[in-house]
């Protein structure tokens, strides 16, 4: 292993010129520096038996490694799911050299690598602060990495860009004293927009930035949402918190919870279990706590939100019109652009562009993998056609937020060669699967061979488009990291007398219309939960009413066709 | 671990795994307290000698050379064992999904 590196000899990194991301300053880089040598020398002491397996777990973890069932696992942060094209380059680097040259994206917009070994963690670290990244809280009981709407600084119906917010929850909250050993873990999500992209009402803390009359930015703030064994959606707390008193209103929410929150029970120490039985005291307890706090502490200044604010400002867009003649003829030109155009891209709101979701789904693949080479390719893609900027999205997608139309085709070319080109955004096989017993220690079953599965039997793009949009979400046991609560068609592996079984949910959703599945009936059998899929759709098929969506349809006919069909004795 | 004391007493025959410190990988109780890396290395324990071979574990903790070590049942099959448990057999066998980069090349 390196020696301390000190950080004034760091080069700065070197951003592309135009990528919008947060900003470490040489406090930042210190601070980072100052972790790596910590940690380095922990691990070394590990190695060298100096310390326990009891006593480095926490530490370990902390930094954001796990032991899973083959490996250690290390899972990186990717604050609120924004990179820039440097940065993808060394994750690709970091694959490539130290694990099996592939990463997978996870749902709460971070990487993994799934064989990592131990004694490279410190060199891994060093590689991360090189393009200011780290794996700090992305485990443990703290605030983890915050989501954001992956169309954030480019959605048409975005009232306010998010990132500034998450940006200063990231500094609040990283390393945040009183907040690192909370009951459990704790998990923000923050949207700038109408449309919720980010699964609000199943965070812990939920906020939505709103504008009021008089053009002030203010947030509506909502709390206690949470899947695994218990779901729960959030209930919105408070309709407005000035710009000013965000953060002490944040600071007022974690120090009820950090005060009253079961430390007893790791199965009840969740917040939305207090929420839960709280009831509206919560929110009375919350602005006691914020009543008495001094403001003049937490206020956030202007100046401070102008200053990040400007990390965020929009690219240098020229002036184009929508809809080039390029981009139609293209269109009209070729049918398996087009195809991929109607599912990949999003309406900008700058004239001229768009924003382009690259699936991470192919059909028979595993969600949210993409190697070495993939990451580098959509890492050049970027530099080339979108201003050196890439989104993780929560549903295991990338996004190249800012796209010229006119070379979408060019963006496709480049996609497809690089075997990412797969135009189901959207659909059927667009599948959010956890990692499962195939890499997790705490899972029950199998998740990734579960998605393959009804990926391959649903390859058929013409038959992915006559279902229409339809989330499937897998979860290998109960802690639902695949959010199969909140899937229009949500599946659960456990384990039933030694043998996979999967439970099937029906009618989430993690959206606006945010809901929590109702379970069908008793699970299917590995070889069987295809079939039971495929019984669901034609279920649907043959009740939908015109324009309907599957979950339109679930909601007006309810449970009953689809027991009936599923269980009905031959 | 869990210590001897609370452990459910073993009825079948028993293996030990656990991760090797170092890098994370899979290993099993060899014969003599040392750890390989295939489970047909791996020394059977009848369930009256569990215990003993937990013991072995556990020391293989102590000694800084494994992490996470526990107990696992198995059935001799033509005198090898295999894990009784799905979960066991995954991680003997490695993941049942391709494990390597997605199987694509990129256009020269």
């Amino acid at each position: 292993m390196n020696a301390y590196v000190d950080v004034t000899a760091l080069p700065a990194p070197a951003y592309p010129p135009h990528a919008r991301t947060y900003r470490y300053d040489e406090v930042d880089r210190e601070f980072l520096q100052e972790r790596i040598a910590e940690f380095s020398g922990q691990v070394e002491r590990r190695l060298a038996g100096a310390l326990t397996e009891d006593e480095f777990k926490p530490l370990r973890l902390m930094n954001g490694l796990y032991l899973q069932l083959h490996a250690y696992m290390y899972r990186i942060a990717i604050p609120y799911g924004i990179l820039n094209a440097t940065q993808l380059r060394q994750l690709a680097m970091i694959a490539r050299r130290w694990d099996r040259g592939f990463g997978h994206f996870t749902t709460r917009q971070n990487i993994q690598f799934n064989w990592t070994r131990l004694e490279d963690v410190p060199d891994i670290m060093r590689a991360l602060a090189d393009v200011d990244m780290h794996a700090i809280q992305t485990s443990g009981n703290c605030i983890r990495n915050t989501t954001t709407d992956e169309y954030a600084g480019a959605s048409p119906d975005e009232v306010a860009d998010p990132r500034v917010y998450a940006e200063i929850i990231r500094q609040w909250s990283t390393l945040h004293p009183e907040f690192t050993w909370l009951p459990r873990k704790f998990k923000i999500a923050i949207t700038g927009a109408p449309h919720d992209r980010v699964a609000l009402q199943a965070h812990d803390v939920g906020v939505v930035v709103r504008k009021n009359a008089a053009g002030e930015t203010g947030f509506e703030v909502w709390a206690g949402g949470g899947l695994g064994r218990t779901p729960v959606l959030a209930r919105k707390i408070r309709d407005w918190v000035g710009e000013d008193e965000f953060l002490a209103y944040l600071e007022a929410v974690l120090r009820v919870y950090n005060a009253l929150g079961n430390r007893d029970n790791i199965y009840k120490a969740r917040i939305k279990i207090l929420v839960r039985d709280l009831g509206d005291e919560f929110a009375e307890r919350v602005e006691a706590e914020f009543a008495r706090l001094p403001k003049r502490k937490y206020r956030l200044d202007p100046e401070i939100v102008d200053q990040i604010a400007s990390h965020f400002a929009p690219p240098p867009f020229a002036a184009l019109p929508d809809n080039p003649q390029a981009y139609a003829q293209a269109l009209d030109g070729n049918a398996e652009f087009a195809a991929w155009a109607k599912q990949s891209v999003r309406a900008h709101k700058a004239p001229g562009y768009a924003s382009v979701t690259i699936s991470l789904k192919p059909i028979g693949g595993i969600p949210g993998d993409a190697s070495a080479e993939q990451m580098e390719a959509v890492a050049t893609l970027a530099e080339r056609h979108s201003f050196g900027e890439i989104r993780v999205t929560h549903v295991q997608n990338l996004v190249l937020p800012h796209v010229r139309q006119e070379d979408l085709l060019a963006v496709w070319d480049g996609l497809r060669a690089a075997g990412l080109a797969t135009p189901n955004i959207g659909l059927i096989s667009d599948i959010i699967a956890c990692p499962g017993m195939d890499y997790c220690a705490l899972a029950t079953a199998r998740s990734i061979p579960v998605a393959q599965m009804i990926s391959e039997r649903f390859a058929s793009l013409d038959r992915q488009l006559d279902i229409g949009e339809c989330f499937i979400n897998i979860s290998g046991c109960i802690n639902a990291c695949g959010h199969h609560h909140v899937g229009h068609i949500g599946i659960l592996g456990v384990d039933k007398r030694g043998a996979e079984s999967y439970q099937i949910t029906l009618g989430g959703s993690a959206t606006n219309d945010a809901a929590i599945g109702e379970l069908v009936g008793p699970g299917f059998a590995y070889d069987a939960v295809t079939d039971a899929v495929e019984t669901i759709l034609r279920t649907y098929v043959a009740h939908r009413a015109a324009g309907e969506r599957f979950v339109d349809t679930y909601r007006r006919i309810g449970l009953a066709p689809f027991k009936e069909a599923l269980y009905a004795v031959a | 671990m869990s210590s001897p004391a609370k452990a459910k007493p073993a009825t079948a025959p028993m293996v030990f795994t656990a991760n090797r410190l170092r890098d994370g990988r899979v290993v099993w109780l060899a014969g003599a307290g040392a750890w390989a890396e295939t489970i047909a290395e791996a020394h059977v324990f009848p369930p009256a000698e569990a215990a003993a071979g937990q013991a072995l574990a556990q020391a293989g903790e102590r000694a800084q050379q494994v992490v996470g070590a526990y107990g696992v049942e198995v059935a001799l099959q033509a005198g090898r064992p295999e894990p009784v448990k799905f979960r066991e057999r995954l991680r003997v066998q490695g993941p049942s999904v391709d494990a390597e980069p997605p199987a694509y090349r990129l256009a020269s």
